[in-house]
């Protein structure tokens, strides 16, 4: 169903809100604000309150009305507004996301009760501010009309509607009686997470139903990792990896970057080795992987190779060491890489990382662990801590355990907490079929997706931005997830659920704080809010393991035979499937390829020459009688023989957004080869068309040779990117500056500075950028930007203000260099489009930015043709009524009356009240965040006004852009020009700074530092 | 060619005689007419000034700020903080009107408080009507005015002279630049902002107009006021 | 077939070769056994006797075309212009294409009633009445695509310069407001010398219409023209001040259209040629389109022996001429791009020969440099469907000229991140032929209802015009060779 239809539009549910408001639960709540007696239940009548403001609030246009007498608004303030609101100004509340059960934490920007905008918490030692796409993403999937409204019965296609309080009478009819011995058929199968919250209910679940069985499964898991921990100590950890203090990084088949838990914080880390070739040291990054990973694509020794030869050159690298004796196999085309790697490691004894990635065999963990401890890394760059995980078999081993027992007709009854196991489970187990057999399925879930249609029950789940609970961090330090908003579809979390099985009241809040009072010593209110409020608690980490690793007689898994070997990972914009129905991520351009909507079988650049392969050329891929057809992607950089896929895509339940995107990969993935597998490839002669945001690398020769001309040769400098290496760099410190110079040829000077109180510059460091797209979703955010649809992003009309350009340099059958070149409008003093628009909707304003005026634009799109960034977007369609997955379709009404009467007015919640949303037939782009700027100064110039500081100047870091704020490696800065100490004004003065096409005179105000790269000398 | 009578001769009737001067009036009286209908017709005045929508509550301006002199701020709190000048709370009104406070309540039986108290009891908002309604694409943000010296009057009128709230100027695009290219007119010492009925201390020999412009000029430089430049940039309303 | 069939009847041979050059005399213009009541009864007679079927069918054609464009814009307006194939980078495509391109066909008409009409040419007057017609037609529907191609086409007014209460003035650096003034002149001044011309010749038909109504209708539109020899001292007067007064805009419409282009800083259109060059392309395409129409049109009703060979060989030859200096053009613009330096500027011109849309760039050589020369031959300009071939090449020609400057330029730009192909939609395609529909149909009814000869032009250049005082030793002679179609 499209999201404009009314059965899904949030109309029932503010109808709902209604009857809320005048509920006497509700009354008694505002009964007990008044005297404020717990700061928490306060806490949760205000923000229902707000929610009900955030309702009427949101029923105010929102739209670019002409000029008329414009339809008649109301004003529904508070009948009692709680201390220290103001309207119209956000607070920000500090919360956690987990993504594999481990915890970053968050800021969450609250609009007068609206939650719009996610940020990372500063606080947090793993999020330091930064944020993933994820996190970004979720606040849409909040808001998503397709969310479960209700309890629903099933099985079958159509669930039949129900309520909390008939399950309620099903867990007292079929649960509750099965307290004790009488528990052995009931099982429980829960996401991992590392909540101390959840592992108490876990432990009371299982102490009330001793039999039961608890399995914990999550497709994209560590369980090698963790088994090749144990195999090495003897117990299971997890490293914590000090990105900062290595100056040799060697990753196998590993992306630190961008899939790790820890990956915010790695990143940062990794980022202050790299921008410290200002002062001329630089950490080195080795990676050894069959297909580009964020990590690799910064790498600056990289190797392509099938990943199941990964553990031989591990091995081989460990020979060369000297951590096992023995000869080291053939290493056919590898040498070069591993020798440099093992003169560059034994250089730099105690101040490397090696690091091997979850899908490689626990045998090269523990090899690997043996490495890093002969190299002496072990309690110096890398700390171990212990890993909750504990002595628990792996997520496959209880998946298929759980299974056995369904299939054995020893469950009848099963709470599926989260999850989509009938989706993502191996395929060779057949959960589908099992869960036929139990008599009793539950299903908790934020959708009714493929599992929820093969349950008894389908529950809905509360999203993390509506639910209390916890959380723990990479190393253990431990965070409150406090609710922004009440569950707008009366969903519950999976701690409450488990709560109502042991027949208790499903209060999420009074749980996490039970679990608390333990640990929050004596004052434990004040100590509460406290934690809620840094969204951190201290001194919570996982106790340090000094060990040694034993790896004697560790033996290496056969090598995967066959000519083409099948590499699945998660997918960078959907990851395990869970975010199919998110528009902002389906459009999100995949790092590297550029693709949206859709996953493809990515094949070497030369593989695909040989079977004369085309981008979007259908494959079928054979794993063992699985089958599965894909569009073929010829990717440079990938190893010859590597066929690499994305999980997520293929769902048949996901919601209408994502429904029937793209194949299912887990089709293809079984519990024996979860990562890696033999496959075979044949040309099925179908073609697909890909969306894809770029399609600069896979054009006619003369179009290559042009490209190659402007970014440049391997490793030279082009027009519009320059690089160098760490060498070259220290010998010609200018090198950025010296070719095609910053030239001013004008007859006249502009008669205006922009300079005026502010002078508003950013600074782009492409050292620094691994190409991780937060700073895309951020900006899609912040900026009410639209979703158009795969059909507009074939026809090249992605709204995207802030897109990421990748420049593949040098031989695409061999490892080619990459450059990630982030570009938005760089607000050029001497601006092209200003002077074309006929109607002067953009302009300057007096402190440089080149702004867009869109209640003046006409939609020429003169703007965007003279612009040479081509940084400006169009509203071809109405996009905000535009359903994804169709047609626009016309409207017949008063034109500028379009978006207030078909944008669905749930999804209009998300909108940011600060930025206009466009409308059809209007021209856009970025504006540096303006709203951001002028709320600074508005701050700055009342509290001056108020005596309350010296001058009505805006401070340094007062203004942060939501790209900025995103960015883990802080490649993005912003700032006053005016201010000599200002950051941006440093970055400016950079030697590696430049202005992208300087040389057409339009005096950007972004200005990109230049690409250095640390390769091993040969 | 065909002999006729005169008149007929080239079939150019009497009556055409007269699309002359029709011609000339229709051109003439459009090109008068256009302006006219455009010009006034449909302008922002003609189309919001003097919009006065009734409210579901009938509170008297005239009566509290008027005759009782409450101060703006006592009800409209978070105007010299935040964009938005609050609509005051029922909790407000509840201050004075509130019916369990015995003999301290004021008029708490009357009629037309029914609403606000039934308000007050189930926490529903009052829903009152937008009379100042700008476009959702113009930011305007009342802080920014109320600390820089503008009055309230200069954009709502004497309030404390409406019994029922009516918009008196256009709000239009063009009214807003008069201010922001030349504010001297409207602007006036902090602690006068809420003061509807101030006029200008004019000096003698000098008309009000006069002393308003010369207090403007100082206050400009008092409260660092920006020049047109800066104040007439896209961007200081629109986002 | 009636008005064919009136002319069979006429003395044999009805179109008479009177292309050859005898330096003793002037070629006469209007051959056959003419004399002022045939000229007149041969052009009036096509607005008084009912048209022919094959006219029916034409316009029965046409105008349905004519009505799919309104379609097509009701659906735009609806839908956004997101129903075309424009994307980002090609922001602009078929819409400027076609709104150049039909500009361009709108110079032929003025350029022949006015600068030859001050260069004193007079085989002009055989074919400048059809010419203005169709300049103020191709006019009219360059006039839709800029009007609909903006974003919000409602709010398009802004672009004009009227008080408003937002107090914003328009963009007076713009290009496109530039447009906006130099095309709306244009129109008015073309539709005024069109009408003025016409007058006289709506008074023979007012005084040969037999309807009442007709009479009424085309003696109002005739202000009451008597012919006095005063009324004939005015409109001479105040034709030559038009002819004046539109000189100048024939060269300055399509320099500023060029301007759109010729003022920003894309590769490709950021070159000082254009407006010369535009203006050269715009009468080569304008003539091919004059040819286009004439050719046929003399047999369809019958006036080869008012609109004669030699006009077709003039203007065939002016094609030529105007052929070439676009041909030197596109050279100029080639070798500019190479003599510049410029990295971006030269590759695309590289990519416009080997790119994406070689196709297009080699097309248009063929139609705009290799087919105009075959006017070299003169069999080539005397044998009617050579010269629609040629003129019909042109016409593509030139269309793909704006084609191949517009999007061509647009695909490729500076970042190679940003290129993009761009594909019509079926809304685009649907558009271009809609205006050929909506051309025709306004064509087909001013052939019907107007005087598609200059008359009062014509009969001036007719051996009768001259009185006996000049040159009578020749008249005889003269008459003679007119009567034998001038054979020798």
């Amino acid at each position: 169903m499209p999201p404009v239809d009314d059965s899904l539009t949030g109309r029932a549910y503010w109808r709902s809100l209604e009857e809320y408001a005048g509920s006497p639960q509700f009354r008694d709540l505002l009964g007990r604000a008044g005297e404020a007696i717990d700061p928490d239940s306060l806490g949760y009548s205000r923000r229902r309150f707000l929610q009900i403001m955030g309702a009427s609030l949101s029923l105010a246009g929102l739209t670019l009305t002409g000029c008329r007498r414009w339809p008649e608004e109301k004003i529904a303030p508070f009948a009692q507004r709680p201390e220290g609101r103001v309207p119209g100004v956000p607070e920000y509340y500090a919360t956690i996301a987990q993504r594999g059960g481990v915890a970053h934490g968050l800021l969450v920007e609250s609009y007068d009760g609206r939650p719009i905008k996610i940020e990372g918490n500063p606080d947090h030692p793993f999020s330091l501010g930064a944020s993933e796409v994820w996190d970004q993403a979720t606040i849409l999937t909040l808001y998503d009309p397709q969310r479960s409204r209700s309890v629903a019965k099933g099985p079958g296609e159509a669930l039949a509607a129900s309520d909390w309080a008939e399950f309620e009478k099903f867990i007292q009819e079929q649960i509750a009686g099965r307290k004790g011995d009488a528990s052995s058929g009931l099982a429980v199968l829960v996401e991992p997470s590392d909540s101390p919250t959840l592992a108490r209910m876990k432990a009371r679940f299982l102490e009330a139903y001793p039999k039961a069985y608890w399995c914990q499964w999550e497709p994209v898991n560590r369980d090698q990792e963790l088994e090749g921990g144990r195999l090495a100590f003897g117990r299971s950890v997890r490293g914590r990896y000090q990105f900062g203090q290595a100056e040799v990084i060697a990753c196998f088949d590993a992306d630190p970057l961008y899939f790790h838990p820890a990956a915010l914080r790695h990143a940062r880390d990794w980022a202050q080795g790299r921008k410290s070739a200002d002062e001329g040291r630089m950490s080195r990054l080795y990676v050894a992987e069959p297909t580009f990973t964020t990590t690799g694509s910064v790498a600056d020794e990289r190797l392509p190779v099938r990943a199941s030869r990964v553990p031989e050159l591990v091995q081989a690298l460990a020979v060369r060491l000297g951590v096992v004796s023995g000869q080291a196999g053939p290493l056919n085309g590898s040498t070069a890489f591993i020798e440099k790697l093992v003169t560059d490691l034994q250089r730099h004894l105690g101040r490397s990382v090696v690091m091997v990635g979850p899908s490689q065999p626990a045998q090269v963990h523990a090899l690997v662990w043996a490495i890093n401890d002969r190299l002496g890394n072990l309690g110096r760059t890398i700390t171990l801590y212990e890993d909750p995980a504990g002595e628990s078999p792996t997520q496959t081993e209880q998946m298929r355990e759980l299974v056995r027992r369904m299939n054995a007709g020893l469950v009848d009854a099963l709470v599926i907490l989260g999850g989509n196991p009938v989706y993502d489970a191996p395929a060779d187990l057949n959960f589908a079929e099992a869960l036929g057999r139990v008599k009793h399925a539950v299903h908790l879930s934020l959708y009714q997706d493929e599992t929820s249609h093969r349950c008894h029950w389908h529950l809905p789940r509360a999203h993390d931005l509506e639910c209390w609970g916890d959380g723990r961090a990479w190393d253990g330090t431990a965070s409150i997830q406090q609710p922004l908003i009440l569950p707008l579809f009366g969903g519950k979390s999976p701690i409450e659920v488990l709560a109502m099985l042991l027949g208790e009241p499903a209060d999420g809040l009074a749980i996490v704080r039970e679990t608390w009072r333990g640990h929050l010593g004596l004052n434990f209110d004040s100590a509460w809010r406290k934690a809620l409020h840094d969204g951190v608690v201290g001194g919570t980490a996982y106790p340090q393991v000094q060990a040694k690793p034993q790896v004697a007689g560790v033996e290496l898994p056969p090598r995967v035979e066959g000519e083409f070997e099948l590499v699945i990972q998660p997918d960078p914009s959907l990851y395990d499937g869970r975010w199919a129905n998110n528009g902002w991520l389906q459009e999100l351009p995949k790092p590297l390829t550029k693709l949206t909507w859709d996953n493809v079988a990515m094949v070497s650049v030369s593989d695909a020459k040989r079977l004369g392969i085309k981008r979007g050329d259908v494959v079928k891929l054979a794993v063992d009688g699985r089958e599965l057809e894909l569009p073929a992607f010829p990717m440079p950089g990938q190893a010859p023989g590597v066929v690499a896929v994305t999980l997520g895509y293929g769902r048949t339940h996901a919601g209408h957004v994502g429904d029937g995107v793209g194949g299912d990969v887990y089709r293809l993935r079984t519990s024996g080869a979860s990562h890696v597998a033999a496959v075979a490839l044949s040309p099925t002669g179908g073609h697909s068309e890909l969306a894809m945001t770029s399609m600069h690398f896979l054009i006619d020769p003369l179009g290559e040779r042009t490209v190659r001309l402007r970014v440049g040769e391997k490793g030279e400098s082009g027009m519009i990117v320059r690089e160098a290496t760490l060498a070259q760099y220290r010998a010609h410190p200018h090198f950025a500056k010296e070719e095609h110079g910053d030239v001013r040829l004008q007859l006249f000077e502009p008669p205006v500075e922009f300079n005026d109180p502010h002078a508003w510059g950013m600074t782009i460091d492409m050292t620094a950028c691994i190409g991780c797209n937060a700073c895309v979703v951020a900006c899609q955010a912040e900026n009410n930007v639209p979703v158009v649809g795969k059909d507009q992003v074939i026809r090249s009309r992605e709204m995207h203000w802030l897109r990421i350009d990748q420049y593949f340099k040098g031989d695409p059958e061999g490892s080619p260099d990459v450059v990630h070149q982030p570009v938005m409008c760089v607000h050029c003093e001497n601006a092209p489009c200003e002077q074309v628009c006929p109607v002067n909707a953009t302009t300057h304003d007096s402190e440089g930015l080149n702004v867009q005026v869109y209640n003046r634009c006409v939609g020429t799109r003169y703007c965007s043709n003279n612009c040479p960034y081509k940084v400006r977007r169009f509203n071809f369609l109405d996009y905000h009524a535009k359903d994804p997955r169709g047609g626009a379709k016309p409207w017949l009404g008063m034109p500028d009356t379009q978006q207030d009467q078909m944008v669905d007015r749930l999804r209009r919640m998300v909108f940011n009240p600060e930025v206009t949303v466009r409308m059809r037939g209007v021209m856009e782009k970025c504006t540096y965040c303006v709203q951001r700027i002028a709320r600074a100064k508005m701050a700055a110039r009342n509290a001056w006004a108020q005596g309350q500081r010296p001058d009505a100047l805006v401070r340094d870091g007062e203004v942060i852009t939501a790209c900025q704020q995103a960015c883990p490696t802080q490649a993005i800065v912003f700032g006053n020009l005016n201010d000599p100490n200002s950051r941006v004004v440093q970055h400016q003065k950079n030697r590696r700074a430049y202005a992208l096409l300087g040389e057409l005179n339009t005096r950007p105000r972004t200005q990109h530092l230049a690409v250095i790269r640390n390769p091993a000398q040969t | 060619m065909p002999t006729e009578p005169a008149s007929n001769r080239y079939v150019f009737p009497q009556w055409v005689n007269y699309l002359l001067p029709l011609l000339v009036l229709g051109v003439v009286g459009g090109g008068l007419y256009v302006p006219v209908l455009v010009g006034l017709g449909a302008s922002a005045k003609t189309l919001n000034a003097g919009y006065q929508p009734k409210q579901p509550v009938p509170y008297s301006h005239a009566l509290h700020v008027g005759q009782l002199g409450i101060d703006c701020r006592y009800c409209h709190t978070t105007v010299e903080k935040a964009a938005m000048a609050a609509i005051p709370p029922t909790q407000v009104c509840m201050n004075c009107h509130n019916p369990e406070s015995g003999e301290a309540g004021i008029r708490k039986e009357s009629a037309k408080l029914a609403l606000l108290h039934e308000s007050y009891r189930t926490g529903k908002p009052v829903e009152w009507i937008k009379v100042h309604d700008l476009p959702d694409y113009v930011y305007f943000n009342h802080s920014a005015h109320v600390n820089k010296g503008v009055s309230c009057v200069s954009c709502h009128g004497r309030v404390d002279k409406m019994e029922v709230v009516h918009q008196v100027h256009s709000l239009s695009m063009s009214w807003c630049l008069d201010c922001h290219r030349d504010p001297r007119p409207h602007l006036r010492p902090l602690d006068q902002v809420t003061n509807l009925a101030w006029q200008p201390p004019a000096l003698e020999g000098e008309t009000p107009q006069e002393a308003q412009l010369r207090i403007g000029a100082e206050l400009m430089q008092k409260y660092q006021i920006h020049d047109a430049t800066y104040m007439t940039s896209c961007s200081t309303c629109h986002r | 077939m009636a008005t064919l069939g009136t002319i069979q009847h006429e003395a044999p041979p009805v179109d008479i070769d009177n292309t050859h050059d005898d330096p003793r005399h002037r070629a006469p213009l209007v051959t056959g056994d003419n004399d002022f009541a045939s000229v007149t009864t041969k052009v009036a007679q096509l607005a008084q006797r009912p048209p022919a079927l094959w006219w029916w069918v034409a316009l029965a054609i046409a105008s349905s075309l004519a009505g799919l464009l309104l379609a097509l814009i009701g659906y735009l307006l609806t839908t956004g212009v997101g129903v075309w194939g424009t994307n980002i980078p090609n922001g602009w495509a078929f819409p400027i294409v076609n709104f150049v391109f039909w500009i361009g066909i709108g110079h032929a008409g003025t350029l022949i009633s006015a600068i030859l009409f001050l260069f004193r040419q007079d085989w002009r007057t055989g074919i400048n009445r059809f010419a203005e017609a169709m300049t103020i037609f191709a006019v009219m529907c360059a006039g839709i695509f800029p009007a609909i191609h903006v974003g919000r086409p409602w709010l398009a007014y802004w672009l004009f310069p009227i008080p408003n209460q937002m107090a914003m003035w328009p963009e007076f650096r713009s290009p496109l407001l530039w447009d906006v003034f130099a095309v709306s002149t244009y129109a008015t001044v073309s539709l005024l010398f069109w009408y003025v011309g016409m007058i006289p010749d709506l008074a023979t038909l007012r005084d040969r219409a037999k309807s009442r109504l007709g009479q009424i209708a085309y003696g109002v539109l005739s202000l009451g023209w008597t012919g006095s020899m005063r009324q004939w001292h005015r409109f001479e007067k105040a034709y030559l001040l038009l002819a004046a007064i539109a000189t100048p805009l024939v060269l300055s419409v399509h320099s500023v259209v060029s301007f759109d282009f010729a003022v920003s800083q894309l590769p490709g259109w950021h070159t000082t040629i254009f407006p010369p060059y535009f203006v050269a392309g715009a009468i080569y395409g304008g003539f091919a389109m004059v040819l286009t129409l004439a050719v046929p049109a003399r047999y369809l009703f019958g006036l080869q022996q008012i609109i004669t060979k030699r006009h077709i060989d003039n203007m065939c030859k002016i094609m030529l001429a105007t052929g070439l200096i676009v041909a030197y053009a596109y050279g100029i613009e080639y070798f500019i791009a190479w003599y510049s330096g410029h990295h971006y500027e030269q590759s695309l011109f590289v990519h416009r020969l080997f790119g994406p849309y070689a196709w297009a760039g080699w097309l248009l050589l063929t139609c705009n440099v290799a087919a105009p020369q075959l006017y070299w031959i003169k069999w080539c300009r005397s044998n009617p469907v050579m010269v629609m071939i040629v003129a019909t090449f042109a016409n593509v020609g030139m269309w793909l000229e704006r084609f191949v400057i517009v999007v061509g330029s647009l695909n490729r730009d500076f970042l190679p991140s940003s290129w993009g192909m761009f594909y019509p939609t079926w809304v685009d395609i649907g558009m271009l032929i809609g205006s050929f529909g909506m051309f025709l149909t306004l064509f087909l009814l001013f052939c019907k209802f107007l005087p598609v000869v200059a008359l009062a032009e014509v009969k001036t250049v007719m051996p009768q015009a001259h009185a006996p005082a000049d040159h009578g030793d020749l008249r005889a002679t003269l008459g003679d060779e007119v009567r034998s179609g001038g054979r020798h």
